[in-house]
């Protein structure tokens, strides 16, 4: 045991912690023989809370580790944090849901730490071969979770989509990758934007350079779902156990914007003017395209959705369509401005689906119709859904607000004034069906459905209600971090 | 010499491939599998990677095909069609042959793309990576620099795992279905 060895594994601590907890929870509720579900819980939680302590511990100067393979910087650990926050809620979303089963609690834990694993290794790593690891092992948790409610169809059909889907894309990005080592001999991203054999392709014939590009964003694109390849989301994130539901379109979206960011960061960013650069900005306008694109087709749907749970999923890849204004960008402003309306996107979805969580235990129905007149029966927690739809609108004071706010003038700076009326029409479009379930809220006449008590999963949910709009109207400190956040993802990269 | 036995390989692989999608009986799809192994163990033969190439059939062809065969004898679905046949019936829809045209359409824009590329220069091997072409450099490399992605394989093997055997794993008797989840 040399020294360095030891090094090595302390930079990497967050992620032994996670793979002990997970096996921790599989070996508890194995000994407690699936009876002492909350116990496992809390094993979770406690795992989970070590992981940040050692992720502030990481707090400083960007380091690397494992042959330069993982990346210690402030870009991971904005995504790690967040990310381990989110499954923390997750967790207590499940502990409090009464319509999960208590059976399995063990496995299923086991599952969302292994997926936060993955999303470990992907936000950290500027190595392709670590990236589609950590991208297969969110994945494949991520399967058997949304499967997970063994004997409803819904829920196996869910399961089956997302597995051949993802199959396929990975397969297709995998594809990519390996045209992009046949062009530069190497699949760490630092070397491979440094590769002289890149650059002269890149300035004779871009062409399969292109081709390469396109295959491993299309990957990407699956995992963020963006149009065309969001056609597994509506159905998984409605088959799936809602917690998990919520994971997976916080979390684990979060995650793969977050590699994404990486790789276009590592690849075009600040290259202003050379031949790769100017590629970028052809990159950025087609991604701009997909922004529109997807954002228009995910309103549009969601108007028509009766459910609840379809309505957040379509709307969950309009805002996919909204992130990718800032990253179509392809600047240093328009990034910051994407990771800002992430960190959004975590506070007011969670608290969306937080909501749907409690609702669906008083109702046992997802569609807006059974909510009606349960503003009165619950006015606290239905008074802060109507904050987190806001804030998912995009109105004033809300978090929501001020991520679009950045994410317009980020677009309008970078010559997408076309990109911004879109987005704006489509703002004005969701206005519709998030009104809607406000409406259903508190207009309408009350049924006679009894709102049982739930004080944990109102108070966290309040908890996050407060904190849309505390950063709504004090944006300085989510800003400054994002900023902050992004001015390593160069020097992070570089080994 | 080689290129051709190359493009032979490819084709046969590629062969293969289709039919273990194709074939109507799971044996003919087990076959059909096994060339696909084969033709790709002598691709690594030919990229002169005589470990992969061994560890290749011994692992996937040796080990794991003979393990689906198991499966399927034991399941008793190999009585379902002796003969080795294709099936083309999921290739039968309007549907599919619309997705099917736009694919090869694409796939052909691919092609010319490809035809009319022109390669800057083939990119050098780097320099300080040591050669892999040996059971020593292999191991070396895997158990050095690729250590952490080594250990991250082991446990996306145990997260399937245990994601397979909880899907997998039928109910027991006395656990009741949650709330509300027998929704139409």
């Amino acid at each position: 045991m040399n020294n360095a060895y030891l090094d090595g594994l302390a930079s990497i601590a967050p992620e032994i912690v996670l793979t002990v907890t997970a096996l921790g929870a599989l070996v508890l509720d194995l000994v407690a023989k699936g009876r002492d579900s909350v116990r496992v819980g809390y094993l979770t939680l406690a795992g989970l809370a070590a992981t940040a302590w050692f992720l502030f511990g990481q707090w400083g100067q960007p380091s690397h580790t494992a042959y330069g393979m993982v990346a210690i910087d402030q870009f991971g650990n904005f995504f790690k944090l967040f990310s381990t926050a989110a499954l923390a809620i997750v967790v207590l979303f499940v502990m409090h849901d009464r319509r999960e089963r208590r059976h399995g609690i063990g496995e299923y834990y086991f599952l969302l730490l292994g997926a936060l694993i993955g999303i470990f290794f992907m936000v950290s790593t500027g190595n392709l071969l670590l990236m589609v690891l950590g991208f297969e092992l969110l994945s494949l948790s991520s399967y058997s979770l949304s499967g997970f409610h063994k004997g409803n169809r819904k829920s196996a059909e869910a399961s089956m989509k997302y597995v051949i889907f993802g199959g396929l894309s990975t397969g297709i990005m995998v594809y990519g990758i390996s045209l992009l080592y046949g062009l530069t001999g190497t699949i760490d991203l630092a070397k491979m934007a440094g590769s002289a054999n890149l650059v002269a392709q890149v300035s004779s014939n871009p062409i399969p350079f292109g081709i390469a590009t396109v295959l491993v964003l299309a990957g990407f694109a699956y995992k963020i779902s963006l149009a065309p390849f969001h056609f597994w989301t509506p159905d998984v994130y409605e088959g799936a156990p809602t917690p998990v539901t919520a994971f997976l379109a916080v979390a684990s979206k979060a995650a793969g914007f977050g590699a994404l960011l990486r790789f276009l960061g590592a690849l075009f960013l600040d290259q202003g003017g050379t031949p790769l650069g100017e590629y970028g900005t052809r990159v950025g306008t087609m991604l701009a395209l997909l922004a529109a694109v997807t954002m228009t087709l995910g309103n549009l749907a969601a108007l028509r959705q009766p459910s609840l749970k379809r309505m957040l999923a379509y709307s969950s890849i309009a805002h996919a369509g909204y992130v990718m204004i800032g990253i179509a960008c392809m600047t240093r402003g328009g990034f910051t401005a994407a990771m800002y309306y992430l960190a959004a996107y975590y506070f007011m979805n969670l608290g969306a689906f937080g909501f749907l969580v409690y609702f669906e235990g008083v109702t046992g129905s997802d569609t807006v119709d059974s909510l009606k007149g349960m503003g009165f029966k619950a006015p606290l927690i239905s008074m802060v859904m109507v904050a987190f739809l806001v804030s998912l609108t995009g109105l004033p004071p809300t978090v929501g607000f001020y991520g679009k706010y950045l994410l317009f003038i980020e677009g309008v700076d970078n010559g997408l004034m076309w990109l911004v009326v879109v987005a704006a029409l489509n703002s004005v479009v969701s206005l519709f069906y998030y009104l809607r379930v406000a409406r259903a809220l508190f207009l309408s006449k009350a049924s006679d459905q009894e709102a049982a008590p739930a004080p944990v999963l109102t108070g966290f949910v309040t908890v996050l209600g407060v904190a849309t709009v505390a950063f709504g109207l004090y944006v300085t400190p989510l800003q400054a971090w994002a900023t902050k956040s992004l001015d390593l993802i160069r020097s992070a990269t570089g080994s | 010499m080689t290129n051709i036995l190359f493009y032979v390989l490819a084709i046969v692989a590629l062969l293969g491939a289709a039919g273990v999608v194709l074939a109507k009986s799971p044996m003919g799809s087990v076959v059909s599998l096994l060339g696909t192994f084969f033709a790709l163990a002598v691709i690594y033969l030919l990229a002169g990677f005589q470990f992969l190439a061994g560890a290749q059939i011994l692992v996937y062809a040796g080990a794991i095909l003979v393990l689906f065969l198991f499966v399927i004898m034991l399941l008793n679905l190999g009585a379902m069609g002796s003969k080795f046949e294709l099936s083309f019936a999921p290739l039968q829809s309007t549907r599919a042959r619309i997705a099917g045209c736009i694919a090869l359409a694409l796939a052909l824009v691919g092609l010319v793309a490809a035809q009319r590329a022109s390669f800057a220069a083939v990119p050098e091997r780097d320099a300080s990576a040591p050669a892999i072409d040996s059971m020593e450099g292999l191991a070396l490399e895997l158990f050095g620099r690729y250590s952490l992605p080594f250990q991250a394989t082991s446990l996306l093997l145990l997260v399937t795992m245990v994601g397979v055997i909880a899907l997998a794993k039928r109910q027991r008797s006395g656990d009741e279905p949650a709330k509300g989840e027998e929704r139409p």
